[in-house]
Parts: structure tokens; C-alpha cells; sequence
């Protein structure tokens, strides 16, 4: 009986400590949607999916919330879950100690689409890099634009908005050689007149791919009603890029 | 108990011979509209079975596409429908009815000392209640599925997949309706259709047993319904009830959910903790140590059942404050279980035990439940829990508490009550070969996974990590081992049926009511009204002839002692 | 018990009454038993009791089947009490009040009903019956001109709300967007119950067809008592749902 007493106190205490955040913690968002997490910093940069980048030693406050269904935010090597639900902001707090990477999972099923090449539940992963202070502040300067090495070249625009749809997980819905998946296939999509849900034709321009990647559901292509893509988080000029490289996929 | 073989009351004439065994008559109605509890728990026992290995096969399926990483067998879409059928199936079609219906019905009234069920139609009637929902479960299957895992987490089940969950959730929404009539039948028949000079006292502990499940049942199974009910009107007419996006609450479903299905994991343990404790006794040839606390820790463990749902819901976003008190309820669970595991290992002790199979699977329940068991005190933790919630942990872990322990203790109790009510012996060899084949490859099988959970392997993952594959296949082997087992079993009864020596009397030499009656059981349970002037385990008031196996001269298998 | 022992395995016996083989649970050549005694049960008390327990056991499984609508319903206003007061306005308070007053007048004859054939008077059994069976027709009636209002005026559950203003109720409280929760409970509440009257309606028919055939007597009137018992418990929970969902201000 004792012993029991005993284990309820030290793990409550502990449970505790992983949901009280310091004042001073660095505020993430995290989105999960399926199948993929995506991030941003405290100062509105959005990270892609495969990994997030945190300063060591300095407390961390995540608040995380879902655009579909529930999903799990899970990193073993830091003893750390939560639930993601939609409608509600859950919240976790750590500090990372220690230089290197951690693996993130999610754990609470979510689900998988159609086709061999399609997403799931077990797909829907993610990294954290720990590093330095100086590294971190200069990956966030780097994120915010075409990575250096796309800048000088010619098409590095469209190069960089190709990282961008690999890098954010649109390959789950949106194939590129014409197959058939969740979402429309990107395949000759520049220029294509599709048929909306509502009956109206529409050119697929600058402004519906804008508006597709901001605000998902404002206009949907027939047959892919229950497609549910979620809302992205993009900079003025990522968003640029995806619509440059969507010009290329003929 | 019946020292005294007392004629009838009112010495009345009986229709029929009163020798006449139960399964004399023959042809398919005879069975089909029967109202003699002992068919219809037949009836139950071949469906559950056949449940048992349709969600057997779903499982080798699974552990199957889990041998490699990335594609082995099936796409992600079937493997996902594939964990979720075997979980429903198992969980709905084969492990609540498993032991109240078959054993339970077959054995409830003989160990009260009565002819029958109280409400012999509506026996039968929860008996095709459960065919009915069994048939929405298969045709759901053949209509290609659910894939919402067996808890039907909102809104994924409501908005988002495609697949039949309306038929299924009718499925379990009916099986639950079959359970709740059998728990009312089980009330009404201890409480008024003891036989005479049955106390209370003196229920047998497989009563008492089935008494706080069937309890449970009438408590909770009901919400499960109306919640089942709301989440199919939620996905047929958008209710928004469960709907973030409508104002609803997708928390409030896993509530609702697990105020039924955290007592439904005792509908579905306490039955075989009753299982367990007959067999332990018959075998030690003793009286259990401490009847009353083992009778009582069934009714606590059916109470406190109700009080620890939350703990489905450490990491899911209840508040600090509702986790704290989740997590100590929790822990007071482990007092009764524990008191039961205690009070079995002390009745062992200076016991004449014999080893025969079934008290290997009771011994096995024993081992397999306190891994079960000690592991579900750090899910208790709440720090220990955020780690391990929904990984390969958990799995382990519930799979120990329920093929471990319910699981073993049916079969087990199938071992033991098997000459009674077939008339017929089975090889004692076989059976314990399966038993080592069981016993083996469930460890290999789930321990593995234990491993596999702590390092961060999440469940239901159809792909996983390079790091995590040795660990996969060792568990994938594990249940190639545990299938054969239960193979071999399934052959040992079909031989014992067909070619099996006759049964005696009381092949065991055990003290309690059902064993003193003809083998095999007459149409009315009992020749005579029995009136019961001792309990069930008193060893020490028993006669001779009531502890004689019943063999004829000369009949005695050699193989008996040892 | 020795003579249980030495039989155990006898074949030579000779049977009483080998005649009839029929596992039909009434054991008609008995004439120790009355014929309403099942077989299996020793004396009516015993079957009588049985069946009350049974029948008790029932409503306990009852009423958790409503509760988890009754906790949907605490836990959503407790959240959006201003909703749900404005929402409730939409519902006819007399005409709720005197679906009330019908439905506790059906537990008055249902209560009658047990209290005659009691007394073993089969016609004034028949009557009560009947009456109870007028009250709920008389119920349902009323709760399919409120449905219909409700259908017309667009207050209807989840995705299918859409109100129409002109068909609202004069001087009410405007509703809020998430009104349909209101609405979604509504109609999952009182269509729940309206399920469980109709079942009560075929039960009580089938009681007093049995009443009817001469099947009850003084002795011997547990159907209409277990009938009795289901029907006061339908009434107790539109006692309940009835303050919940039209009197909330």
C-alpha cells in the first residue's frame, strides 16, 4: 500500500513538471494533419514537417493543435505524448538538455489513404534537432528564403517550391505522374480547367492555387469532396515557389 | 452438497426419465429452439468459438505484415481494417461472451442446484441476439470492413473514413443488448433460484464470479449503447454532437466509450478469475484460502471498474486535476487483484496438488495475470503512462490481462468442465503439449512487445523504424507458435469427440455440486432436488463416494496419478 | 447424495414416464404444478420473484441507457447555457405540460390495471389496459404535431438545421449558430422515449390479448405487473426530460 502511495507520488510529480511550461519558454505551434506535423516558430516562420529545430538547454512550450482528426505528438527519447485534438489547443513543455536528434511519432491512429504509395498513421513522423543557440537562430533566417545553394540558379524558384512540396508532405494526396490519390494529381495541373463541387468551372491561376494552399476548403475540385486537406502555413514567398514549380509539372 | 438425496419436492413425476441425458435427443430443432440452458451454452460455445478463430486468423494475419517493414503482405488500408476487425471481433464477438455464455450457462444453474436458467426464453433469445449481431459484424466484413481501430475514436469513425462503420457500430450496439440480457438473466436466477440450503455463503466462487460481471453488465453495457447509438445518428445525420467543428466535443465520445469499456475489461477478467478459483480448488483438494475476500474482490473489482475510465485518457487532455484522481483509483485496483492472486497461491500451498491440464492453465493464468497485472500499476504511473500510452506496451499489456488471463482460464475451464457436460475424456498428453505450445509462444509473442513498447515502438502502425525489426519478428514467430498450440488443442477435442473413453462421474475427484450429478448431465440437471448441507469446497464434511471419480472396475485410465 | 453416486452410470433403471420426450419447458403431465408454473422454478412465489428481479434488473439497464443522454445534456449546457435557453424557448410549454399530465394519467390505469387483476377482475383488467394504451397513442399523437412544427420551422438536429424565422415563436430570444446541439439532443431524447412508448404499446397489447385469452388470475398476474413496471419507468424519464428540455429559462 505503501509502495503504491509512494509510485502515485513520484509519477504524479513528474506528470506535473511536464505540463507546467516556464514563463520564459520558447512558444512552438505545432499542427498535426494527416499524415503529417508541421511547425512554427514563436516568430510566425513556419518549419516543414520533417523536422523541427530547438536551441538547447532553453525551455520549450509546444501548443498543438489538429485540423482533421485526433493525433498524438510522441517523442520517446524525451519520456513525452499528447493528444492533438481538433477544437482544442493541448499543450506540452520540456527542456532539451542535450545535443542531437529525437524522434517523433504519432500516436493516436489516425487513419491512411488509398494506394501503395499513400500516407498513414505510420507515416506521420517527424524529427527534433537540438542544437546550438547560434545554429538555431541561423536556420531560421535560412528557412525564410530559397535555400543558398537554389539562389544563383536559373529555375531555382521552382527548384526550391519542388523541396517544399516534397519536404511538406503534399506527395501524400497530390501525385505528380498523373495516379490517382487523395487530392488532384499536379500533373499538368497549370492552366487546367477543373469543375468545383458547386458546378462552377474554374482556371487553376496564381490566385486559386494561393487560395487552395491558405484556405483548403474555399473551393473544392468534384470527386475529391472528401479529401479534407488541411490548411498550410506558408511565407509570401514559399508560397511563390510552390507556384512556380507548379508550372513545371506538365 | 447433496449428502442427502431427498426426494423431489412434493415427490412429484417428471416428464421424462430423470436419467435421460441432456443431449439424448437428436436432430438440428431440437437444438435450434431448444430452452435448455445447457444447449443454448453449446450453442454458445460453438459460436464463440468459431469467433475465437476467425479473430485468431486476423491476428497471424497482423503479426504476419509486421514480420518485415514496409509492405509484406497487405496495403496500409487492409492492414488497417485488419487490426480493427480482429480487435472487434475478439473483444464484442468472442471475449465478453466467451465465459458467461458458454461455461456460464452451461454451468450456472447445476452449481446453484436448479433445473434451469430463471428466464429460459430469453436465454435463447440473447443467444440469437448475439447470432444477429454477428451477422451485421460478418456481413460488415464482407462489405469490406471498418479501419477505426475497435474503440471507434470521434470524430475519425464519424467524418473522416469511408468505410461501413454503421453496420459494425449496429453490430456492437446489438452484441450489447445480448449481453445485458444474459447479466439479467444471471441476477434474477442466483438471487431467487438457489437450490435449497444454497446460501450465500456457501456460491460457489465461479458464482460469485459470474454474479459481479453480470452485474457490470446491466451497469454499463447500457451506455455503451446509447453511445454507440449517438455516434451512428452522428454519422448518419452530422448530430455535431461529437464534432469539434460544430460546437461538439470529440473528448466527450472517449468518455462516454470508456465508461463502458473500462468495466467491460471485467465483464470480460472476473469470469476467469471465477474459472480459475474452481479449478484451483478441485485440484489442490482444498477449500480456498480466504473464500470471502475472493468472493468479495470479484464485486470490489466490479465497482472500482467503474471509478478508473479516465485512465484511457492520461495523455489525451483531461485536466491535471482528473488525471490525479484517475491515476489513484487506478492504483487501488491492484488491491483486489492483488488479494485474489494472493489468497489462489495460498490455497496451494499445502495443498494435494495434481497436475493435470487444467490446473496447468490455471497456473498459467496465474503466472500470465500477475505480469498483466504488475505491468498495469505502471500504466498507472501517470509519468510512466505518458511514455507508454498507445505503444506496443499497452498492446502487451492487455493482451497478457486477456489472452493470459481470460483467455487461458476459458480454455482452461473448457479443460476442466469438458467430460461433464460432453461425457467424454480427451488425451491428456495432447492437451498438455497445446498447453506448452500456448504457454510458449504467447510469451514469445507479447513479451517482445513489452521490449518494443518501452523503446517507443506506437501501436497500430503498419510501417515501422529499421531499429524495430528483430523485435517484430520475434513476436510474429511467437505467434505462429501460439496458433500451433491452440491447433493442436482444437484437434484433441474433435478426437475426444469422436473416439474419447466415456467420462465417469467426477473425473477429478472434486467436492463441489456440479461434479456429484450423472455424467453426462441429465435433461433436469439432477436426478433428485438436491439440498445442499455443505459448500462447494469443504473437502473435509465430503463423503467418499462424493469424491470417488465414478470410474467403473477396472476402467481407470493408468496415466490418472501423476 | 450415495444413491446419485451408484446411479450415476445405471442403464437398467426403470423409468417413470417414458412416454413423452418433449423439451418443451412446461412439464404438462405435472399436476403438482399450476399451468402458468414454468418447469424449471419449484413454486409461483418463486417464479414471481424471479420475474421481479429480472424485470427490476431491466430498468436499472433502463435508465443508464438514458443517462448517457441526460450526462450530454448536462455536460452541453453547462457549457452553453445561454443556447439552451434561448433554443428551449422554440418548444410548446403547454402543449410539453399536457403530454406530461397524459403520460402520468397512463401510470395512474397502468397502476390500476395491476390493482384488478390483483383482485383477479379480468374486465376491469381489460379496461385499464386499454386506457393506458389510448393515453400513449393520445402521447405519441401530440409528439408528432410537435415533431412536425419542429420539421417545419427547421429546428431539426446537426447538419439539417436551418431555422426559418416566420416560424418561430413570437418575442423569443434570437438563437445562436450552435443552437443544433440543442436540437440534436431534442431530438435524440424525446426520440428515444418515443421508441421506448411504442415498445411499451406492444407490450401492453400483448398483455391485455393475454388478459383477454384468460391467462392471468388472482394467483397468478406477474405480466401485467412486469408491463406495469416498464411503463412507470417510461413515465419517470419524461418526467425528467420534460423540465430538462421545455422549463429551462
Amino acid at each position: 500500500m505503501l509502495l503504491i502511495v509512494w509510485m502515485f507520488h513520484v509519477s504524479y510529480s513528474a506528470y506535473i513538471r511536464n505540463a507546467v511550461a516556464a514563463d520564459n519558454a520558447l512558444e512552438i505551434r505545432v499542427r498535426g494533419a494527416r499524415w503529417n506535423w508541421s511547425y512554427q516558430y514563436p516568430d510566425g516562420t513556419p518549419e516543414s514537417g520533417d523536422a523541427l529545430y530547438l536551441p538547447v538547454n532553453k525551455p520549450v512550450k509546444m501548443v498543438m493543435s489538429s485540423s482533421d482528426v485526433l493525433h498524438d505528438y510522441f517523442v520517446p527519447a524525451f519520456r513525452l505524448k499528447k493528444d492533438v485534438v481538433p477544437g482544442m489547443y493541448s499543450q506540452i513543455a520540456f527542456t532539451p538538455n542535450r545535443l542531437g536528434e529525437a524522434q517523433v511519432f504519432c500516436a493516436e491512429y489516425c487513419g491512411a489513404g488509398a494506394g501503395p504509395t499513400a500516407g498513414g498513421h505510420f507515416s506521420m513522423l517527424s524529427k527534433i534537432k537540438i542544437v546550438t543557440e547560434a545554429e538555431y537562430e541561423e536556420h531560421l533566417k535560412k528557412i525564410k528564403d530559397i535555400p543558398a545553394e537554389l539562389k544563383d540558379k536559373e529555375n531555382g524558384t521552382a527548384l526550391w517550391g519542388e523541396q517544399l512540396y516534397k519536404g511538406k508532405g503534399c506527395t501524400t494526396c497530390h501525385s505528380v505522374d498523373g495516379s490517382a490519390a487523395t487530392g488532384p494529381t499536379f500533373k499538368g495541373v497549370w492552366g487546367r480547367t477543373e469543375t468545383l463541387t458547386t458546378g462552377e468551372q474554374i482556371k487553376v491561376d496564381e490566385n486559386y492555387v494561393r487560395e487552395s494552399i491558405l484556405r483548403p476548403q474555399a473551393k473544392i475540385v468534384k470527386t475529391f469532396e472528401n479529401g479534407n486537406m488541411p490548411p498550410f502555413v506558408f511565407t509570401e514567398k514559399q508560397v511563390d515557389a510552390i507556384i512556380a514549380y507548379l508550372k513545371t509539372t506538365k | 452438497m447433496a449428502t442427502v438425496a431427498t426426494p423431489g419436492l412434493g415427490g412429484k413425476t417428471e416428464a421424462h426419465d430423470p436419467h435421460e441425458s441432456y443431449l439424448a435427443e437428436k436432430g438440428l430443432k431440437s437444438w435450434l429452439f431448444t430452452l435448455d440452458h445447457k444447449r443454448i451454452g453449446i450453442m454458445y460455445l460453438i459460436g464463440v468459438l468459431a469467433a475465437f478463430l476467425l479473430g485468431g486468423i486476423l491476428a497471424l494475419l497482423v503479426r504476419l505484415e509486421l514480420f518485415t517493414a514496409g509492405r509484406t503482405i497487405m496495403t496500409a488500408e487492409q492492414y488497417n481494417k485488419v487490426f480493427s476487425m480482429h480487435g472487434i471481433v475478439m473483444v464484442f464477438l468472442f471475449i465478453i461472451p466467451a465465459v458467461p455464455g458458454a461455461l456460464g450457462n452451461i454451468f450456472l444453474p447445476i452449481q446453484l442446484g436448479t433445473k434451469d436458467v430463471a428466464f429460459p426464453r430469453l436465454n435463447l433469445t440473447s443467444f440469437y441476439v448475439w447470432v444477429l449481431g454477428a451477422v451485421f459484424g460478418l456481413y460488415t466484413m464482407i462489405h469490406g470492413g471498418v479501419d477505426t481501430g475497435w474503440t471507434f475514436y470521434t470524430p475519425y469513425s464519424s467524418k473522416f473514413t469511408n468505410t461501413s462503420v454503421i453496420p459494425m457500430l449496429t453490430a456492437a450496439f446489438i452484441l450489447g443488448f445480448s449481453s445485458i440480457l444474459t447479466g439479467v438473466n444471471f441476477i434474477a436466477t442466483v438471487h431467487t433460484m438457489r437450490a435449497p440450503g444454497m446460501s450465500w455463503k456457501r456460491l460457489p466462487l465461479f458464482i460469485w464470479a459470474l454474479y459481479a460481471t453480470s452485474i457490470i453488465q446491466v451497469l454499463a453495457t447500457p451506455v455503451l449503447a446509447i453511445t454507440l447509438f449517438l455516434l451512428i445518428f452522428e454519422r448518419a445525420f452530422g448530430l455535431g454532437i461529437f464534432d469539434p467543428s460544430m460546437g461538439g466535443d470529440p473528448v466527450l465520445f472517449q468518455h462516454f466509450f470508456w465508461f463502458y469499456s473500462h468495466p467491460a475489461v471485467y465483464i470480460m477478467i472476473v469470469p476467469g478469475m471465477g474459472v480459475i478459483s474452481e479449478i484451483i480448488c478441485t485440484f489442490s483438494r482444498r477449500a480456498p484460502f480466504g473464500y470471502f475476500f475472493i468472493a468479495m474482490s470479484s464485486l470490489g473489482l466490479a465497482l472500482l471498474g467503474f471509478l478508473v475510465w479516465g485512465h484511457h485518457m492520461f495523455v489525451a487532455g483531461m485536466s491535471e486535476y482528473s488525471t490525479m484522481v484517475f491515476s489513484a483509483l487506478t492504483f487501488l485496483v491492484g488491491i483486489p487483484s492483488g488479494v485474489k492472486v494472493f489468497n489462489w497461491v495460498t490455497t496451494l500451498y499445502k495443498g494435494s496438488i495434481s497436475l493435470k491440464s487444467p490446473m496447468l492453465y490455471a497456473l498459467g493464468f496465474i503466472f500470465l495475470f500477475t505480469i498483466g497485472g504488475l505491468t498495469g500499476l505502471f500504466l498507472a504511473m501517470l509519468a510512466v503512462d505518458v511514455h507508454l500510452h498507445d505503444t506496443y506496451f499497452v498492446v502487451a499489456h492487455f493482451h497478457y490481462v486477456m489472452v493470459g488471463g481470460t483467455v487461458i482460464a476459458f480454455v482452461g475451464g473448457l479443460h476442466y468442465w469438458w467430460p461433464k457436460f460432453t461425457g467424454k475424456m480427451y488425451n491428456e498428453g495432447m492437451a498438455r503439449a497445446a498447453f506448452a505450445l500456448v504457454f510458449i509462444g504467447f510469451n514469445v509473442t507479447f513479451l517482445s512487445q513489452f521490449v518494443l513498447g518501452s523503446r517507443g515502438m506506437p501501436r497500430r502502425y503498419y510501417d515501422y523504424l529499421p531499429e524495430f525489426q528483430s523485435l517484430h519478428q520475434v513476436s510474429t514467430i511467437g505467434s505462429w507458435i501460439l496458433g500451433l498450440g491452440f491447433l493442436v488443442m482444437l484437434v484433441m477435442f474433435i478426437q475426444s469427440l469422436q473416439q474419447g473413453k466415456d467420462a465417469p462421474r467426477n473425473p477429478w475427484g472434486s467436492a463441489a455440486l456440479e461434479w456429484q450429478t450423472p455424467t453426462p448431465i441429465p435433461f433436469h440437471n439432477f436426478v433428485d432436488q438436491p439440498v445442499i448441507t455443505r459448500g462447494p469446497y469443504d473437502y473435509h464434511l465430503a463423503t467418499e463416494a462424493e469424491l470417488d471419480e465414478g470410474y467403473a472396475p477396472g476402467e481407470r485410465p493408468a496415466d490418472a496419478d501423476d | 447424495m450415495s444413491s446419485e453416486a451408484a446411479t450415476a452410470d445405471a442403464t437398467t433403471e426403470v423409468p417413470e414416464g417414458h412416454d413423452d420426450h418433449g423439451h418443451d419447458e412446461h412439464g404438462h403431465n405435472d399436476h403438482a404444478h399450476p399451468s402458468y408454473l414454468a418447469h424449471h422454478f419449484d413454486t409461483p412465489q418463486q417464479q414471481f420473484d424471479a420475474a421481479k428481479v429480472g424485470m427490476w434488473a431491466f430498468l436499472v439497464q433502463e435508465l443508464l441507457f438514458f443517462s448517457g443522454i441526460f450526462v450530454a445534456y448536462g455536460i452541453f449546457r453547462s457549457w452553453y447555457p445561454e443556447m439552451f435557453s434561448a433554443a428551449a424557448h422554440q418548444l410548446d410549454r403547454p402543449i410539453g405540460a399536457g403530454n406530461t399530465i397524459v403520460l402520468l394519467v397512463s401510470s395512474l390505469t397502468a397502476a390500476l390495471a395491476v390493482r384488478e387483476a390483483q383482485l383477479g377482475r379480468k374486465a376491469g383488467t381489460s379496461r385499464y389496459l386499454l386506457l393506458t394504451i389510448l393515453c400513449a397513442l393520445i402521447f405519441l399523437g401530440v409528439k408528432s404535431y410537435e415533431y412536425n412544427h419542429k420539421f417545419q420551422a427547421g429546428l431539426l438536429p446537426g447538419h439539417f438545421y436551418h431555422p426559418h424565422l416566420h416560424h418561430l415563436v413570437e418575442g423569443s430570444p434570437a438563437l445562436p449558430e450552435n443552437a443544433h446541439i440543442f436540437y440534436s439532443i431534442y431530438f435524440m431524447a424525446t426520440g428515444i422515449h418515443a421508441i421506448h412508448i411504442l415498445v411499451g404499446i406492444g407490450v401492453l397489447t400483448w398483455i391485455w390479448r393475454r388478459n383477454e385469452r384468460g391467462d392471468f388470475s388472482k394467483e397468478y398476474y406477474a405480466g401485467v405487473d412486469i408491463a406495469a413496471l416498464y411503463w412507470h419507468l417510461v413515465d419517470l424519464v419524461w418526467i425528467y426530460l420534460f423540465p430538462l428540455l421545455y422549463l429551462i429559462d
